[in-house]
């Protein structure tokens, strides 16, 4: 039996959870209903329902066939994934190297890198162009990639030293012992352990990366290269108003690979994010 | 399996903390070797160097005939149980004692043979498919000990395997891994801060403080000759009584002095120490463990000259026996290593150290018989059994007339003749 006074407070904390959850969903609704509407109805006061197929296929047509956002979409998730991807490979040793072995100024290192971080990327923007024009990089993937990696290491770096300290250093000895080298115990035994961490550090870097405008909108400059933001914020020019059902369209596009990325990880995450906190 | 040999060893951290001095110890094969001390005095470190998960900063050690300081830890086939397990916790059970086997490519049979033949030994065939979180403490302990014994390697190493473990089960598992080791006869280095432990399981226990070595020798002839004053301190539970005595020549006859009480030296002992006659005229450490005091009551006859007055504080009634605490008047001993032992215990032990000292008022503890009658603020006279009085000097703090187990710094190894 729970107490009638537990009860209370239990009910209290879920009506408080409902409200926070619809004001989370709130802006996805909106957005979503925003996309099946006409142009005209866009404008509706007050602000009207509609479920239109034939609308809907008109702002998606739009969208896929028009504006190819096909295209756009491939590239951000080659460019995202690719970039997250090599952060991590060079991003985890690193941090293992941090969190277990003492060298000569390890500390400072560490520091230092996390500094990196400190500088948005709108300052950066224009010597990390000038960088990429002269390595002849300059709207292609590895002009994008080249830059995202080197913005999201150091968040790995420091995300992956945090779950590293939380893995007894006992379990990597007892991997040497039992007769690892320390590369091969950090590979077979450690990876495993650290996981959630990994994917927490691929989750923020992910959305970093998706969301890149500045950085990407300076590199690249022919269309069949653009990320989603940067081909988004064509959306709106001089000579064309914005039509709100058409953007909402491609809010829509921008955020299903990112839900879909999060709905795949979120169990390691929550399990990651508390790993420490219940030992 | 194979004898293990430290000569000269020294450990200086990086930080410049000293943990280890010019330690020399012999393990014989097959031999259960305990190190025992309070934290900080170098036990861990001396297993870890075994181990090869510290740099040897001085000296050579070696496993068999071969020097394995440079040698990586996968290369010195040696097995180890941590302190928290260190089991991997993505992996069952049967996986986590595999592992090292799996690693070395065994072939998968035997693998399987050697995984399920060490789960019976220890009883974890029905755990075989669990994984480490899902086990109790002494479970994870076995499977720790699993992943070890599997191995069949030179040496096992344990840093304190039985220090998470409730009391019960800690006396379980001592006996336990006792069997054990005695079934396999494997070389092994047990560490332990636990001097009971070091006691009921070791062949012989090498007893460090401050990173040295005090004294090595089977456990029955540390508790009766221990070689200082820390290892008479440290070993045995409750602990040595030790007052300071006037060591003094009468009418023939070593006497013990205290304030205004004497004990008599029985000759046997004095021919068994002769240094102690040169100590005549100054003032010594009498170390007395509590089974030695009996009740006066309970003896039958009268005992001169080895007798002592007091007035009880307290007693302990443990069904089986009854500890009284009483206070006589003497100084009690007072040196670095009583102290720093007694700090270990419990730091407010020093400050009633030194109020004793002060008040030259000594609580001693006696482990009377069940029928002894004595109650909180009762005098009581206390036979001593003069045959097994312990005499250290308060200088060196050495026992006096003990030289056979070499404090610090002696080749233990070599006098031990092996």
């Amino acid at each position: 039996m729970i107490k009638p006074g537990r009860r209370f407070g239990r009910s209290v904390s879920y009506v408080v959870l409902v409200l926070i959850g619809v004001a989370g969903v709130a802006p996805f609704l909106y957005l979503l209903m925003l996309s099946f509407k006409s142009e005209l109805q866009t404008f509706d006061v007050p602000p009207s329902l509609h479920f239109d197929w034939s609308t809907i296929t008109a702002n998606y047509g739009q969208v896929i066939n028009e504006n190819g956002y096909f295209t756009y979409v491939e590239n951000s998730v080659i460019v995202t994934g690719i970039s997250t991807l090599i952060a991590l490979v060079l991003g985890v040793p690193a941090a293992y190297a941090f969190s277990r072995l003492r060298f000569r100024g390890s500390d400072n290192l560490a520091a230092t890198i996390l500094s990196f971080r400190f500088m948005p990327p709108v300052a950066v923007a224009i010597p990390i162009y000038l960088m990429i024009r002269y390595l002849g990089q300059v709207n292609t993937f590895p002009g994008l990639i080249l830059p995202y990696v080197a913005f999201s290491l150091p968040l790995v770096v420091w995300i992956m030293i945090g779950f590293f300290d939380e893995i007894p250093r006992e379990i990597d000895e007892a991997a040497m012992v039992d007769g690892l080298t320390r590369p091969r115990a950090l590979l077979q035994v450690l990876l495993p352990l650290a996981r959630p961490g990994m994917l927490v550090a691929a989750t923020f870097g992910v959305i970093f990366i998706w969301n890149e405008f500045m950085v990407g909108l300076y590199i690249v400059n022919s269309q069949d290269k653009e990320t989603i933001p940067i081909a988004a914020s064509t959306l709106l020019t001089v000579e064309s108003p914005i039509n709100f059902n058409v953007a909402a369209a491609v809010g829509i596009f921008t955020v299903i690979p990112v839900l879909l990325f999060s709905i795949v990880v979120q169990r390691y995450i929550v399990r990651g994010i508390t790993a420490g906190a219940v030992r | 399996m194979a004898t293990v040999t430290f000569s000269g060893i020294g450990k200086v951290y990086r930080d410049g903390t000293r943990a280890l001095e010019d330690f020399n110890l012999e393990v014989p094969d097959g031999e259960f070797m305990v190190f025992v001390g309070p934290s900080g005095c170098g036990k861990t470190t001396a297993l870890r160097l075994v181990a090869g998960l510290e740099d040897i900063t001085e000296g050579e050690i070696r496993i068999g005939d071969e020097v394995v300081n440079g040698l990586h830890p996968r290369k010195r086939d040696v097995a180890m149980v941590f302190q928290n397990y260190a089991l991997y916790p993505h992996m069952n059970v049967y996986r986590n004692i595999a592992f090292a086997l799996k690693v070395r490519k065994t072939p998968p049979d035997e693998i399987k043979r050697r995984v399920e033949e060490a789960a019976r030994i220890l009883g974890l065939t029905p755990e075989l498919k669990r994984k480490p979180a899902q086990l109790s403490g002494g479970q994870r302990q076995r499977v720790a000990m699993g992943r070890a014994i599997v191995r069949d390697p030179q040496v096992f190493l344990m840093d304190e395997p039985l220090s998470n473990l409730d009391a019960k089960l800690r006396v379980q598992m001592r006996a336990e891994i006792s069997r054990i080791q005695h079934e396999l006869g494997a070389t092994t280095i047990y560490v332990t801060h636990d001097q009971v432990e070091a006691m009921t399981m070791g062949d012989r226990v090498a007893v460090l403080r401050k990173g040295e070595l005090q004294q090595v020798a089977p456990p029955q002839r540390l508790y009766d000759r221990p070689a200082n004053l820390f290892v008479a301190s440290f070993i045995g539970s409750p602990e040595m009584n030790l007052v300071e005595a006037r060591l003094e020549q009468e009418d023939g006859q070593l006497v013990c002095r205290l304030v205004d009480q004497a004990i008599e030296v029985p000759p046997a002992l004095v021919a068994d120490r002769p240094a102690l006659a040169s100590y005549a005229g100054r003032t010594i450490g009498l170390g007395i463990r509590p089974e030695q005091f009996e009740d006066a009551s309970l003896v039958r006859g009268d005992s001169p000259g080895a007798s002592i007055r007091g007035r009880v504080v307290t007693t302990e009634l443990l069904g089986s026996e009854v500890l009284a605490h009483v206070e006589v008047d003497a100084r009690p001993v007072a040196t670095q290593e009583v102290r720093e032992v007694l700090e270990d215990v419990d730091r407010s032990r020093v400050v009633d150290l030194e109020s004793e000292t002060r008040a030259r008022r000594t609580v001693l503890i006696g482990r009377f018989a069940i029928g002894s009658r004595v109650r909180a603020g009762d005098d009581v006279t206390m036979h001593v059994d003069t045959r097994r009085l312990h005499f250290f000097d308060l200088e060196t703090e050495a026992a006096i007339g003990d030289d056979a187990d070499g404090a610090a710094g002696h080749p233990v190894g070599a006098t031990l003749g092996s």
